[in-house]
């Protein structure tokens, strides 16, 4: 881990935050901090948080699934992000608990959240070979049918809930284009997220940059049809977001460190400014209107996460770094690590490995999820996430069912 | 939208998804990808009318679409992005059906019904012969013109 880089950034942020508390005392805007319903920027930095939780794990399973093999690490450090990113959501959700009126889907966010923390929790279990070596054979095969069942999940609680808000909140945002939107803008988030993360671990991957230089192409396209449907978006994003990513093509911004540090804060500041006009609908709304109490707020959630990130980073440095060196580019087609050439094999439908650990608990959650439906109408909300969870629990307890099953049938 | 435009996007598809068959390499398919998402928005907003709620999602639709075409020319782990693509679509599907019936329209429950069902029937191909592959776009494209 570069702590020098690191050390700089929360420095920062908390100055940052210190001098916004201060100029709050001075433009007298200190007072919104003390529970005024009638403030209404929390909200954006809570849609923000909320966006940017589901990021890291969303892009950790997508590589999963698709095969694109990335180190260990890159996706620990997804997942976790992942996870701090809704700690300062939910404190976000309690300290400004009058001033944010979202009505989210707060129990599918919950179970998301928690399939996230199992994802993790058997990802680190897994990797720490010296413990139980049975157990982390057992636990990494799950990790894939894990990746299966959470997919579908992080795209449907983020349909829903970008419908829910679009229905309650602003019904400007009404129509089937905007979940899309939503499910994007997180996808992308999560690009600039893990260049920020690896420019912490002194590591580059141009792979990951290139994606994220073609994703904001796609967000650009996907801005102007947002643009012609409802004839109004925020140019200001546009340019954070899809404009200076661009920068990457310079060869002396993408080498430099702070270069791709800066790019990728960018980045994340063009989704701030895209959430920003999803609550106010205002293209200049963010820079016209902001308060130093706005900017503390603002502040106050860039230090949490990077004080809850570093800390559980480095409690848990032993899974992060085991004997692995990444200092710079290994590879420009791979995150660093070497291809494993091997045989492609052929099954017949539904008998997969993978297929097999998850077929029976996939059958009790959809069972559990028709039951939630049928007794509450609720389909849209929470009828797959609860199908999720009790799939993902029974897919968990495998492993240790199967470890203790096994070593019963060895004593006989 | 016309029939005719209907029909023609369909033939997008086709001809983008033979494109991305004809292409090797991550990179270079998503750069394709990219350009097949400027086509199919550049389309729809040439010949669509968007006071129709039905015509948002249109373009992501017709590449979607492009998707399961181009999943029956991969090599391996064919059956599984072919479930994967079709998954695709009957998401963006379900959320315009959602978002249909959130304004008091009628959603397509039939297409809904009908990708759900090839999407799960395609996961009991043991071996998918040209016949099949072919087959099977055939069922994509009535699927998106009748349905």
């Amino acid at each position: 881990m570069n702590y020098k880089v690191v050390g700089i950034v929360f420095i920062a942020a908390c100055f940052l935050l210190l001098f916004s508390i201060g100029g709050s005392l001075w433009d007298g805007s200190f007072g919104l901090f003390l529970h005024d319903g009638s403030w209404k920027f929390p909200e954006t930095p809570f849609i923000f948080w909320l966006i940017m939780s589901q990021a890291g794990v969303l892009l950790s399973v997508f590589m999963l699934i698709m095969n694109v093999r990335i180190h260990r690490r890159t996706s620990l450090l997804l997942e976790l992000s992942s996870l701090c990113c809704l700690v300062v959501s939910i404190f976000y959700s309690i300290f400004c608990s009058s001033a944010i009126t979202i009505e989210s889907n707060v129990y599918g966010i919950g179970i998301l959240g928690f399939m996230s923390l199992l994802f993790f929790a058997t990802h680190l279990a897994a990797a720490d070979s010296a413990e139980n070596v049975k157990l982390c054979r057992e636990l990494s095969k799950i990790r894939r049918p894990l990746a299966w069942i959470m997919l579908p999940t992080i795209f449907w609680v983020a349909a829903s809930l970008s419908l829910d808000y679009a229905r309650v909140e602003n019904p400007v945002w009404m129509g089937s284009f905007f979940p899309l939107y939503v499910v994007a803008c997180v996808f992308y988030s999560g690009f600039a997220l893990l260049i920020a993360l690896l420019s912490f671990e002194n590591y580059y991957n141009r792979l990951m940059e290139r994606f994220l230089v073609l994703s904001s192409w796609f967000m650009a396209i996907l801005f102007f049809w947002m643009y012609h449907l409802k004839g109004e978006g925020c140019l200001m994003s546009l340019v954070f977001a899809c404009a200076v990513p661009q920068l990457f093509f310079i060869g002396f911004i993408r080498e430099n460190l702070w270069g791709r540090l800066l790019v990728s804060v960018c980045i994340l500041f063009g989704i701030l400014l895209k959430c920003d006009f999803m609550v106010n609908l205002h293209d200049a709304h963010f820079f016209s209107n902001l308060s130093f109490a706005d900017a503390g707020i603002l502040f106050m959630g860039v230090a949490m996460f990077v004080a809850i990130f570093l800390a559980v980073r480095f409690l848990l440095s032993r899974f992060f770094e085991n004997d692995e060196i990444l200092m710079g580019e290994e590879d420009e087609t791979t995150d660093g690590e070497f291809p494993v050439a091997e045989p492609v094999k052929t099954y017949s439908p539904f008998s997969a490995p993978e297929f097999k650990v998850v077929r029976l608990p996939v059958l009790c959650g959809i069972m559990a999820g028709v039951v939630y439906g049928y007794w509450t109408s609720d389909w849209v909300n929470l009828a797959e996430p609860i199908a999720a969870y009790v799939s993902c629990v029974l897919v968990c307890l495998q492993p240790f069912i199967h470890m203790v099953f096994f070593k019963r049938r060895g004593r006989k | 939208m016309s029939m005719f435009a209907n029909a023609l996007a369909c033939l997008l598809s086709l001809s983008f998804a033979f494109a991305l068959w004809r292409v090797r390499g991550m990179i270079r398919v998503t750069l394709l990808m990219l350009l097949f998402v400027l086509t199919s928005v550049l389309y729809t907003s040439h010949v669509g009318n968007f006071l129709l709620p039905t015509l948002e999602c249109y373009p992501f639709r017709m590449v979607a679409l492009s998707f399961c075409f181009y999943t029956t020319g991969l090599r391996e782990n064919r059956r599984r992005y072919m479930v994967l693509a079709q998954t695709f679509w009957l998401w963006l599907e379900l959320m315009s059906a959602v978002s249909l019936v959130q304004m008091g329209e009628t959603a397509p429950w039939l297409r809904l019904a009908a990708i759900a069902g090839i999407a799960f029937g395609s996961g009991f191909m043991a071996r998918i012969s040209r016949e099949i592959e072919f087959g099977l776009i055939v069922l994509w494209m009535a699927v998106w013109m009748f349905f």
